[in-house]
């Protein structure tokens, strides 16, 4: 590669990105971690002062920590269940779709795009309306298909209580994770469909068939071929998805606002960490907690982060 | 591979992809169909109107007599100036960083990489105090229930990610043209603008639809930063339809969802093949 000597002119170049970078991502970044050892909240709001670890310990000991703990707990659950649920759905689709004699393939792909192409704010408060309890269309498909009594005698069983039809998707705590959990992978399967299929597609069809020349099985084919390369492509698309759905504040915070309530806490029962975040600082106004909690959040997306780059090599594209 | 395919097994194949195409498009469908009614109401016993039942009054209800119109400028308006101002940019960053060779290089590189980690809702707090204080200063130009001074908080947070997909695909663009040209005596910003900015449409194409999906599609922000509702983005507006009495506004938010979905499904389709490629090559390069 011949070297040029540019003198001041990358700098020129950079100048507008770096300054923008700085003020609007480097600044609020900073200005957020200093909060969060603050005391700024509705009762300190312009005499604030910096008070120490007084916030983290707050949140790791004392009434705070059962919270934390549960709200931790649950979006590891949340964000780990839908990663596989739809990394699940969309490796088997894929695979069904990575078949060259299955016609009209085009077809069930752009039908299977749509929930990524939709913005996830309406898709989300979609299904809030249609699964209202009362008025809600899936309710009253289940009802119409008689599926409603056979769904809550099924899980009555699983559960000591009998369950209560219509179903309350959104206001008990056992459906409302099941209803989140269940329109997240609706909204995420089109992303990992597409990254399997193109893993799928990148393997050259006359490896599998020299395979077969070879006489391994289909079963053996897709054990020795097509996992161990899936497993090294989609690792990366794995923890990034596991660190996206950490804060996927829409899917949340549309569908149930974190509820149900859960007494005695402000977090409600499907609460995840950036949403709980999100309350103590804009409806109860605890600013320094919220910042507190944003670097809990901070310390695992960069963990992640950190595990992801040193697995693709990204680093190494700085050269 | 097997080359002769079992009926039964392409049948159930079939099967099981039409039942989740069903599911994929159900809410869709009976929000599309929920739209075209001309009650108020959630509550039917029919889950989809009759011919007789069939109108557009929602949708006319919608543009006459809802702000809808003003949240969707609105939003188009915060898209657009975060898309270019982004554009602008993060090109000029993107090309530097793939053309020239400078102190401080790779350690630009390294930094934006970390700050590309930062979740932009976790600095929501510190985003809401600085618009505060940039309100305060330029007298309201930018700062809270300023379309402007949204549009800001996005560009800050997609530079990174931007600047390293163009200059990545700058990497790839061959280096003949522009020796030529330099040979031929163009100035290095002649070179940069008159060859390589008209081989960088692509990229820029895709860099300019990211961002303003991104912005578009955000709830978070214009949550916490516009208070008018003369100010509201559609994410904001479309949520106070349903956030008081939901079943009294479901055929009008219906309505409202399948018009504001409209604008980024046709940008979706239409450039899939780059979007797609955009946002899995990164991550299938392991």
């Amino acid at each position: 590669m011949r070297e040029r000597n540019s003198g001041g002119l990358p700098y020129l170049y950079l100048a507008p990105a770096l300054l923008l970078l700085a003020l609007l991502s480097l600044l609020p970044n900073l200005y957020s971690v200093w909060l969060a050892f603050t005391n700024y909240s509705l009762n300190h709001y312009s005499d604030y002062s910096f008070v120490g670890l007084r916030n983290f310990a707050r949140i790791l000991q004392g009434p705070e920590a059962a919270t934390f703990g549960r709200v931790f707990a649950w979006t590891v659950v949340w964000a780990g269940a839908s990663v596989l649920l739809s990394l699940g759905l969309g490796l088997f689709l894929a695979i069904l779709l990575n078949n060259a004699h299955v016609k009209g393939r085009t077809f069930y792909r752009t039908i299977f795009i749509l929930p990524w192409a939709i913005p996830a704010f309406i898709s989300v408060m979609m299904w809030q309306g249609l699964l209202n309890t009362e008025f809600g269309a899936i309710n009253l498909l289940l009802a119409n298909l008689g599926l409603d009594q056979a769904l809550a005698t099924i899980v009555g069983l699983f559960t000591n209580e009998p369950v209560a039809t219509p179903i309350a998707w959104l206001n008990t705590p056992g459906w409302s994770h099941i209803a989140v959990l269940a329109v997240n992978v609706w909204l995420a399967f089109p992303f990992q469909l597409t990254t399997c299929l193109g893993a799928l597609q990148s393997v050259p069809s006359d490896v599998y068939e020299a395979a077969s020349v070879d006489g391994a099985t289909a079963g053996l084919q897709f054990r020795r071929i097509t996992v161990p390369l899936l497993r090294s492509a989609l690792l990366p698309v794995l923890l990034s998805s596991f660190a996206f759905n950490f804060n996927q504040f829409a899917a949340i915070y549309l569908l149930t606002a974190g509820g149900p309530a859960v007494p005695g806490s402000e977090a409600g029962a499907t609460d995840i960490l950036i949403t709980y975040s999100y309350k103590l600082a804009f409806n109860l106004f605890q600013y320094g907690m919220a910042c507190a909690y944003a670097i809990f959040i901070f310390i695992l997306v960069a963990t992640l982060s950190g595990v992801n780059f040193k697995l693709t090599g990204a680093f190494e594209d700085a050269n | 591979m097997p080359t002769r395919p079992n009926p039964f097994r392409l049948a159930l194949t079939h099967l099981i992809l039409l039942a989740c195409a069903g599911l994929t498009v159900m809410p869709v469908v009976l929000v599309l169909a929920a739209s075209l009614r001309k009650g108020s109401t959630l509550i039917s016993t029919r889950l989809f109107p009759g011919m007789d039942e069939l109108s557009l009054a929602k949708y006319h209800e919608l543009l006459t007599q809802t702000p809808f119109l003003t949240w969707m400028l609105n939003t188009v308006i915060v898209s657009v100036v975060a898309s270019l101002i982004a554009l602008v940019v993060t090109a000029l960053a993107g090309y530097a960083f793939a053309r020239f060779r400078f102190l401080g290089r790779k350690n630009g590189l390294m930094a934006m990489m970390l700050l590309q980690m930062f979740p932009a809702a976790m600095a929501m707090v510190a985003v809401f105090r600085l618009l505060q204080y940039l309100g305060a200063a330029t007298g309201g130009v930018l700062g809270l229930n300023s379309l402007l001074g949204l549009s800001l908080v996005y560009i800050g947070a997609g530079i990174p990610f931007n600047t390293w997909m163009i200059k990545g695909y700058v990497d790839a663009l061959p280096r003949e043209l522009e020796e030529s040209a330099t040979i031929d005596g163009a100035t290095p910003t002649q070179t940069f603008l008159l060859v390589v900015l008209p081989l960088m449409g692509p990229i820029l194409a895709v860099v300019a639809i990211f961002n303003f999906i991104a912005p578009y599609s955000d709830f978070i922000f214009p949550s916490v930063v516009m208070f008018e509702e003369s100010k509201y983005t559609l994410a904001v507006g479309m949520q106070s339809f349903i956030s008081g009495n939901f079943s009294t506004n479901w055929t009008l938010f219906a309505a409202a969802s399948i018009l504001g979905a409209i604008p980024i499904l046709v940008l979706f389709f239409a450039l899939q093949r780059f979007l797609v490629e955009g946002l899995t090559r990164g991550a299938l390069k392991g």
